[in-house]
């Protein structure tokens, strides 16, 4: 019962002492009228009070039903979802490695060729060699530059598929972001929830079980133990003696 | 430093098996094989004649770390150079990588010049 209501029911209770002391007992009766009206209205907020709270409590148990669609139906799809963005960019880093263990032959091929012609090339211009020894390596010069033709041809065919390849960061960027969102979807209506139950949530201490890998770490999010770079391994090792 | 050394390639990404693996190559080192774990390298390991194991941190069934104490433990194997790559770069895991008996530790993501560096130092310590 709030302050002011209990201030109203004593000075309300000390008029109607005086009153029945003064004998009027007529105005000590409307008094106590007042007074049980006072109370009714009292009792009909704190009734307000509960169904209000009642209706909160329905809200939610829909939002209740919303948890359940997410974690019945979206979270199951988030998690098909994720391990397709792991098929595709696996698939496409197997198709650029691909291409490139075939390109890589063809330019050792064209670089040695390339060497072994353009030393004899230097001799010749030295006039260092015979008419017999020209005219075989102006035939080999003519072979070279066809082959050099049809290797850069399957050079730049090849730089086309990798770049083809790059795909899958659109596909997998638009996966991720839906994902990202029925993360933040599941974290506003986990939020809810907690503040409708009022529950007391405790801050979890945030240290990493012992044993367990942290990963990769992710720009902004990088764990304050963990060294930044090859620089710092390399200086953390030798301090150890490395 | 011998080129046709044979070296084990472990990790649970076969992308990333196929980058070092090239990398090699491409440093000169054709003679690799590759695992997907621990579990499947010990016994590779203990039968093959490897000469180097680079290995990942972080892979199901058995991890690197544990693959590691497993070769140290192993009287044939505890010489054998070993060379971890990982993303893990928690100063207490690099601390217990030192202690387990590591010869290198490369954090990815990392670079063909780091890789050639690291296996340099490596050997130039294990022939002095």
């Amino acid at each position: 019962m709030d302050e002011n209501l209990s201030e109203d029911y004593l000075s309300t209770a000390r008029s109607i002492i005086n009153q029945v002391e003064s004998g009027n007992i007529d105005e000590a009766d409307k008094l106590i009228e007042d007074l049980s009206r006072k109370r009714d209205q009292s009792l009909f907020q704190e009734l307000g009070k509960l169904t209000r709270e009642f209706h909160e409590a329905l809200n939610g148990f829909k939002l209740d039903s919303k948890l359940t669609t997410l974690t019945g139906t979206e979270i199951p799809d988030a998690r098909e979802r994720l391990k397709h963005v792991i098929d595709v960019t696996e698939k496409a880093a197997h198709k650029t490695m691909s291409v490139v263990e075939d390109l890589i032959p063809v330019c050792e091929t064209l670089e040695g060729q390339g060497d072994d012609i353009q030393k004899r090339w230097q001799r010749f211009m030295k006039r260092d060699m015979d008419p017999k020894e020209s005219r075989a390596l102006c035939d080999e010069i003519g072979v070279y530059l066809a082959e050099q033709n049809s290797g850069t041809s399957r050079v730049r065919a090849g730089l086309n598929e990798i770049l083809m390849a790059q795909d899958y960061q659109d596909i997998t960027g638009q996966i991720i972001s839906r994902v990202i969102n029925l993360v933040t979807d599941l974290e506003t209506s986990l939020v809810k929830l907690i503040r409708n139950s009022g529950a007391i949530v405790e801050e979890s201490t945030n240290t990493s079980a012992s044993g367990k890998l942290d990963g990769p770490q992710v720009p902004g999010l990088e764990n304050s133990d963990a060294v930044s770079g090859q620089d710092e391994v390399d200086d953390l090792l030798s301090s150890l003696g490395f | 430093m011998n080129k046709d050394m044979k070296i084990l390639i472990v990790d649970d990404f076969s992308t990333m098996r196929r980058i070092i693996k090239n990398l090699l190559r491409d440093l000169g080192f054709s003679n690799t094989q590759e695992a997907d774990d621990g579990q499947t390298a010990l016994p590779m390991l203990q039968s093959g004649n490897f000469d180097f194991l680079v290995t990942d941190w972080n892979m199901p069934g058995m991890t690197g770390i544990d693959l590691l104490k497993a070769v140290r433990a192993d009287e044939k194997l505890a010489t054998l150079p070993v060379l971890l790559v990982t993303a893990e770069q928690k100063r207490e895991q690099i601390i217990e990588a030192a202690q387990a008996g590591v010869n290198g530790y490369i954090v990815k993501p990392f670079t063909a010049e780091v890789l050639k560096e690291k296996i340099g130092k490596i050997f130039e310590r294990v022939e002095a």
